[in-house]
This record gives C-alpha cells, sequence and structure tokens, in this order.
C-alpha cells in the first residue's frame, strides 16, 4: 500500500470508534468504501488517491509511524502513551470517541477523595504494608507521569490485558488508571473515579507520518483535501440556516428588524428576498420578505423567539453540510508545524 | 552528557586499586549491576530525590534508566538469589553512576560496599570503618565523620503517634530547625498551608460512624484489595484530627529543634545530651544504647574521636534509611562519601522476608579532586624515540624492556608528542640507547633497567 501516488490512510479496523469512525467520514462527505468485509482494504471514492487500510487502533498508529500509512484514526489516548517522533497530530478533535483516562480506586476506600488522599495511601502501604501500591493498566507511560506529578513515587504497575476493572477484585493489583466513557463499567465493579484523577481527556484524532508530509507533495495535498471537507462539516456541525418569511416595508426594514439581536445576525448578516405571492399588489410590491440566516447552533431558540417577535412565520430550520473559511484552520497548523521541524 | 574528565585516569586506577584492595582484606567480594535496568528500581528506593534527577529513557515499552547507584541493584539481586534464607553476604562495587540534572546529564565515579543480612553494632561498626579507613590507605587524612541516627529521630516523634505525612512534614522541616535562630514564623505558614491541604481532603464527619470498630470481626468488604476496614477507618480519623493536633505539631518542631541542635566535638557529651532529652522514652533510650556500642567499636578500628561528629537529626533520605546514617566530609565541607543502615529495601523490592542491609558509596569525583592532576601522558617508564629505519630494533627494545617490568612507549622520531616528565632515551645509529654518559647494547637491558630505576 502507498506507492509513490497514493496515500494511504489507516483506520481502525474494531473497538468502540470503528463504527463511528465510519459514519465520522460518512457525515464529512468521505464514504468509505470495503469492497471485501474479510479484508482490510478500502477506498474513498471521492478521493481516489487515497487508500485505506483497516487496522487495530493501536497499530493504526505504528504503521502511520513507519510510513505503511502515511495518515491514520485513532485515540489522542494512543498518541500520547506511544510518543514517537515521525508521528504529528494533525487534527486532535474530530469530535466523537470521547473517554477519559482516570484514576479509580475501590469504592470501599471513603478516605480517598483526592490525588493527596491516594499519595498517603500509598506512602500507607510502604510504611505498614511494606510493599507498594500496585497499579492496573494498559497505560504505564502516562501513569507513571501522573503519578510522579501527583508527588507519587512509591507504586508498582501491573501490566494488565483484558478487564482492568477486574484487578482490585481478583487481588492483583489495588487501584486502577483506565479508560472510561460514562463510568457505568466502573460502577459496576465498584470502583469510584478521583475528581482529580484525569490524566488525560481523549478523542478520536487524525495523524500523520512527519517524514511523509514534509517530502512528499502527494500526501500532503490529500491531507488538505481531507482538513477540507473535515473542518468544514465539523464547523457545519455549529450552524443552523434558519429562514422565516417577515412582513415589513422594505427588504431593508426587515433586515434592520432582523439584526436588532445578536443571534441572529448570522455570518455576515441577513439575506432578505421579496416574496412574489399570489396575492401581489397591483404595483408589483411586496409586502412580505423572506430572511436567510446562518444561526450558531446554541442560539436556535434565542433565535426563534427573536423572529416569531418581529413577525417572522414559516420559520424553517436546515442542518448546515459544510462551512468552509478562507482556508482549513488545521491545514494552516499543520503547515507551520512541518516549517518549525525543518 | 558532560564531557571531559578533570582527573587523571591513572590516577583513578590507583585510587581504584588501593579501595579495592582495602575492601577485600575486609572481606568484600566484587559485585557487578548492570548500567541499565528497569527505572522503577530505582524509583522504589527513594522517588522523591531521586525522580528529578533519573536518567530515564523508553526502549521497547519499558522505562529504562541508567543507574543513579549501585545499592538498589544489589538489594534486587540479593531479593532474587535468596528469597528463601537470609545469607550474610559482602559486595563492593564500583564504577559510573549517571544523573540528569538542569545543566545537562552528568556521569559521576562510585565505588562502595554493601553489607546485607546482618544488623547490629557491629555491622554498622564494620562499614563506617570500612569507609572511613579507606580516605585513610589512599593517605587522605583531612576529613571528618558525622554520624546520625534516623531511628532515634523517628521514635522521638513516635510518642505523638501522629500520621506518617505528618511525620514526613517534619522531617522535611528539620534542617530549617539547626542553627542559632529557627525561623519560626515561616514554619508556622508552611504548617498552616499543610493543614489547610488536609482539611481540603477530609471526609464529612457523617463518614466516620460506618467505620467504626464494631464489636463484630471485620471482614474486608469486595474489592477492598489490600486495605481493610481498620486501614481506612484509621486514615479517616487521622485526616480529622490533623487539624486539632497544631499545637501538638509546634511542640514536636520544638522537641526537634532541641535534637538537630545538639552540638559538641566531644561525642561522650553528645551521648549525654541526647540521654537527658530521650527522657523516658524506651525504644529511644534502647537506641541510644546500640548506638554507643556501635561507636565504641568505631573507635576500636582506631577511628579517632576527633574526626568524629555525632549529630542524630543528620538528615539523608528520611524515606530509604532505617538507622545509622553517616556522611564523610572534608575540612572545607567537600563531601567524599557516605551512607547508612537501609533494613527496609529488600523487602519492598519483591522479597517476602525483610533483610537488614548497611552499606555506603564513595564519591569518587570528590576524591580524586584532591589528588594532583598529572599530564596526560604520566606513565611509569620510559620514553623511546628512533629513527624510522631503527623501527625494527625499537620493538626488539621495547619487548625487552617489557619482559623486565618496566613500561616503555616508543615514539618515531618525527612524531609530535605532548610534553611529558619521562626519562627519554633515543637509539644511536649502532642500535645502542645511551644513559646517564653510556651506552647500552640489547644483551645489557638488565643493566639499563636497574641504572633507570635507581
Amino acid at each position: 500500500m502507498g506507492n509513490g501516488s497514493t496515500t494511504t490512510l489507516a483506520l481502525p479496523s474494531k473497538g468502540a470508534i470503528a463504527d463511528p469512525t465510519i459514519n465520522f467520514f460518512r457525515d464529512c462527505g468521505l464514504r468509505i468504501e470495503k469492497p471485501n468485509q474479510r479484508q482490510y482494504t478500502g477506498f474513498l471514492p471521492s478521493i481516489p488517491s487515497i487508500a485505506v487500510l483497516f487496522q487495530r487502533v493501536t497499530d493504526v498508529l505504528y504503521k502511520v509511524a513507519d510510513d505503511t500509512a502515511q495518515i491514520g484514526v485513532t485515540g489522542l489516548d494512543i498518541v500520547h502513551e506511544h510518543p514517537h517522533p515521525d508521528i504529528v497530530v494533525i487534527h486532535d478533535r474530530l469530535g466523537y470517541g470521547y473517554c477519559s483516562l482516570v484514576v479509580a480506586v475501590p469504592e470501599s476506600w471513603v478516605d480517598a477523595d483526592n490525588m493527596l488522599d491516594v499519595a498517603e495511601i500509598a506512602l500507607d502501604f510502604r510504611e505498614h504494608k511494606r510493599r507498594n501500591l500496585r497499579v492496573a493498566t494498559k497505560y504505564p507511560t502516562l501513569t507513571r507521569q501522573f503519578f510522579h506529578r501527583q508527588g507519587i513515587h512509591h507504586f508498582t504497575l501491573v501490566n494488565a490485558e483484558g478487564a482492568i476493572e477486574a484487578a482490585p477484585t481478583l487481588g492483583y493489583a489495588d487501584i486502577i488508571v483506565d479508560l472510561t466513557q460514562t463510568g457505568t463499567t466502573l460502577r459496576e465493579n465498584h470502583l469510584k473515579v478521583i475528581p482529580d484523577g484525569v490524566i488525560l481527556e481523549s478523542q478520536a484524532c487524525l495523524i500523520g507520518n512527519r517524514t511523509a508530509l514534509m517530502q512528499r507533495s502527494g500526501v500532503l495535498r490529500d491531507v488538505r483535501v481531507l482538513l477540507e471537507y473535515i473542518d468544514a462539516a465539523l464547523n457545519g456541525r455549529n450552524y443552523y440556516q434558519v429562514t422565516a418569511n417577515i412582513a415589513g416595508e422594505s427588504a431593508q426594514a426587515v433586515a434592520e428588524k432582523v439584526a436588532l439581536n445578536a443571534a441572529t445576525r448570522g455570518l455576515q448578516g441577513p439575506t432578505i428576498a421579496p416574496i412574489f405571492g399570489v396575492d401581489l399588489p397591483p404595483d408589483g410590491s411586496s409586502s412580505w420578505f423572506t430572511a436567510t440566516i446562518i444561526i450558531a447552533a446554541g442560539d436556535l431558540l434565542q433565535a426563534i423567539e427573536h423572529l416569531r417577535a418581529i413577525g417572522g412565520t414559516q420559520t424553517t430550520v436546515t442542518p448546515v453540510r459544510y462551512v468552509f473559511l478562507e482556508q482549513s484552520p488545521h491545514f494552516v497548523k499543520l503547515v507551520e508545524t512541518l516549517q518549525r521541524s525543518t | 552528557m558532560q564531557r571531559g574528565y578533570n582527573y587523571d585516569p591513572e590516577q583513578f586506577r590507583r585510587v581504584l586499586a588501593v579501595l579495592e584492595h582495602h575492601m577485600g582484606l575486609f572481606g568484600y567480594r566484587s559485585f557487578f549491576v548492570p548500567t541499565i535496568e528497569n527505572a522503577d528500581l530505582f524509583l522504589i528506593k527513594a522517588g522523591d530525590q531521586i525522580i528529578k534527577q533519573l536518567f530515564t529513557f523508553e526502549r521497547h515499552n519499558q522505562q529504562l534508566a541508567l543507574r543513579p547507584e549501585f545499592t538498589a541493584a544489589a538489594a534486587y539481586y540479593y531479593a532474587q538469589r535468596y528469597s528463601d534464607e537470609t545469607p550474610v553476604v559482602r559486595w563492593r562495587f564500583s564504577g559510573s553512576v549517571f544523573e540528569d540534572a538542569p545543566e545537562g546529564a552528568r556521569e559521576r565515579l562510585s565505588a562502595g560496599a554493601e553489607l546485607i543480612g546482618l544488623s547490629g553494632p557491629a555491622a554498622d561498626a564494620e562499614i563506617i570503618a570500612l569507609a572511613a579507613q579507606g580516605l585513610i590507605a589512599l593517605g587522605l587524612f583531612d576529613w571528618r565523620l558525622t554520624i546520625g541516627h534516623t531511628r532515634i529521630i523517628r521514635q522521638v516523634l513516635s510518642q505523638y503517634a501522629f500520621d506518617s505525612r505528618t511525620e514526613r512534614f517534619l522531617l522535611h522541616h528539620l534542617p530549617i530547625l539547626r542553627g542559632t535562630q529557627a525561623n519560626w514564623e515561616f514554619l508556622a505558614a508552611r504548617l498552616d498551608a499543610f493543614l489547610d491541604q488536609a482539611d481540603q481532603s477530609a471526609p464529612p464527619p457523617s463518614l466516620l460512624p460506618h467505620t467504626a470498630a464494631t464489636d463484630e470481626p471485620a471482614q474486608p468488604p469486595e474489592n477492598s484489595s489490600g486495605r481493610t476496614p481498620e486501614d481506612v477507618a484509621r486514615r479517616l480519623r487521622q485526616k480529622q484530627q490533623r487539624r486539632a493536633r497544631r499545637d501538638d505539631i509546634l511542640n514536636a518542631f520544638h522537641e526537634l529543634e532541641r535534637w538537630a541542635n545538639l552540638n559538641d566535638d566531644d561525642p561522650e557529651a553528645i551521648f549525654n545530651a541526647m540521654t537527658t532529652l530521650a527522657g523516658s522514652n524506651p525504644q529511644a533510650q534502647t537506641t541510644l544504647t546500640e548506638w554507643r556500642q556501635t561507636m565504641d567499636l568505631v573507635y576500636a578500628y582506631k577511628i579517632s574521636f576527633k574526626q568524629i561528629q555525632l549529630q542524630p537529626a543528620l538528615a539523608r533520605s528520611w524515606d530509604y534509611y532505617t538507622g545509622i546514617v553517616f556522611e564523610l566530609t572534608t575540612g572545607d565541607g567537600m563531601h567524599l562519601g557516605g551512607g547508612g543502615r537501609y533494613d527496609e529495601l529488600v523487602q519492598l523490592i519483591g522479597r517476602p522476608q525483610p533483610a537488614p542491609a548497611v552499606g555506603f558509596a564513595y564519591y569518587l569525583d570528590a576524591i580524586l579532586s584532591r589528588f594532583p592532576l598529572h599530564s596526560d601522558n604520566a606513565v611509569n617508564g620510559v620514553m623511546l624515540t628512533f629513527p624510522a629505519e631503527q623501527a625494527l630494533l625499537a620493538v626488539e627494545w621495547a619487548q625487552v624492556f617489557r619482559q623486565h617490568g618496566m613500561s616503555i612507549t616508543l615514539m618515531p622520531e618525527i612524531t609530535k608528542q605532548l610534553a611529558n616528565d619521562l626519562p627519554q632515551l633515543h637509539i644511536s645509529t649502532d642500535g645502542s640507547l645511551d644513559w646517564q654518559g653510556r651506552a647500552y647494547r640489547l644483551e645489557q637491558v638488565s643493566e639499563l633497567v636497574s641504572a633507570l630505576n635507581r
């Protein structure tokens, strides 16, 4: 894969972010086709120069690091746990796959409310039980760094594959550091999250091979195309297009009424168009206008109420598919990052 | 990595040979430890001090470190090899140790010894004497031996029954108590900050009744994992009570101040003062008795009491040392070495049973700096210069010199050489060597060597 003219995109083949990744690309207008479900390859019909390689979520990072794939989607937790000089994070917020890497202790430890308590308990183990606090985790690097920053130096990491949450019950660890989305699995295993024990907030991210991006213009070009779609689609999620019919003396008058509220000022201003209805006055003038505005998603209800207040009616709302800015901000940032690398 | 050496490599070899011979006379055998180890091994020993200086790197998903010292590896090897028995081992070591300082990584030289499996005054005295007499063997006499005892200080604090965090807070601030005027305002502010921190983490009182001891035997609830309800309850009570014990903590500071400022050149006077301060603390009195026995044995090793200062609150790592601690310093305050007893390390590293241990290390860079620096070409022996056409004969001369045990350096005439203080010989056209007006032929090499050695 990844000959001179093809850019290979590695995507997770299984796990929590596998299906959401496919859905994400689809929602960005970049449908991914997998001709044979038993194989690990696919393609993007909209960008023929990109080939898709499906891998386990950790292997995505390794494939990008060794240039088998030039770009890939994995979790930020994977990237931080396995730092690699050849990996550059192109987009750190794809907006899905949210989870947190947390410190969790048995719920029976009612004396443990924060990391200061965990630090004291670690000392307790050393002084009274003559052994280190055992921490089960699949993230030894992040766990070690976090514990040392918290002033906890006396602990033993227990490498655990499989159900980490069961480690305290089974007795081969005292506490755990693990990923959680809702905390439900932890609670069901009688564990509680330490509030200031959140090591990392993770989500899906797009990574790239630094050398490939710097040396192969085709790869950088393909990444720019991807980022244009991704940035525009993510921007679009923040907006709605709202149209409302409003009566007024003139387009100017209607525009002024619409713009009275900050929520209805739109990206640059409302678009006002006359409605040519069936009951036009003899001179052809219209007393009804359609106002079209782009509203920030969080302001929708406020916008609707204002439009109603100024006489708006038959208000329709449609989601915005894309909002393209002058340039993809993440591509601009990537280029700056690569330039700093030289 | 800091590059270049400010000591003479030949001098280093001589110093090391003397120290190894000296330690060999006490029965200490060479012990080799890996240069690269799992970082956790060193962090287990003394995490707080070492974490900022540990030279770590990651390979194959493991965090590794360049050894900062030898003791942790010695304890680990002992724990691995002797899991069921506790034999007495005497190991000596030497080599490079590494630290990662803000100004750059550093490689230093260290040598020392570990005595594992033996507790008591005799073992402590042996290690102290081994360290001090090593300096004498090197011809260094301008040094002071300062001896402290971490157990005494902990026993003094034990009467207050503080939790371990409060005790660590007190010990951490011990150096501030030394001197003519401790900064009590600063200490009080630090104490209040410490207690405020504790307040934030204290649970609401409503939780306490649920964890009170009952008449029924306590059963560890599911997922208590290594902590019993009594552990949890004890800690909850400590958290609640910490703020209430502000005055007790200040009283403990005042008591520690008295111990920290014991100062007399006469060790006997210090012992008498400590006995008075220890009062009716039976554990402290027992430890003082043991300490006296140790000192009697140290004097038996002919280490003059004039070179010894007792300082009960000598601040070496409180987390690590469990008994006697000591430091060797020059008259102008340079640290030459130090050590002490560390009875808990072997068990912490993973052995089910504890094993008593005591040891020390020399800071060889400091020791070597006390010796004059020789030139780069400083070797014993002679230098033989020769014209190119006499190269074969020069080699023959060199062979016979070396057979007679004399070091000889060959230098072709055209080579530029560094200035050195070696006697210079030159091959004449007839193949002979001239020395002090007499010509020597190859078969007269033994006479020439004798003449050179005069």
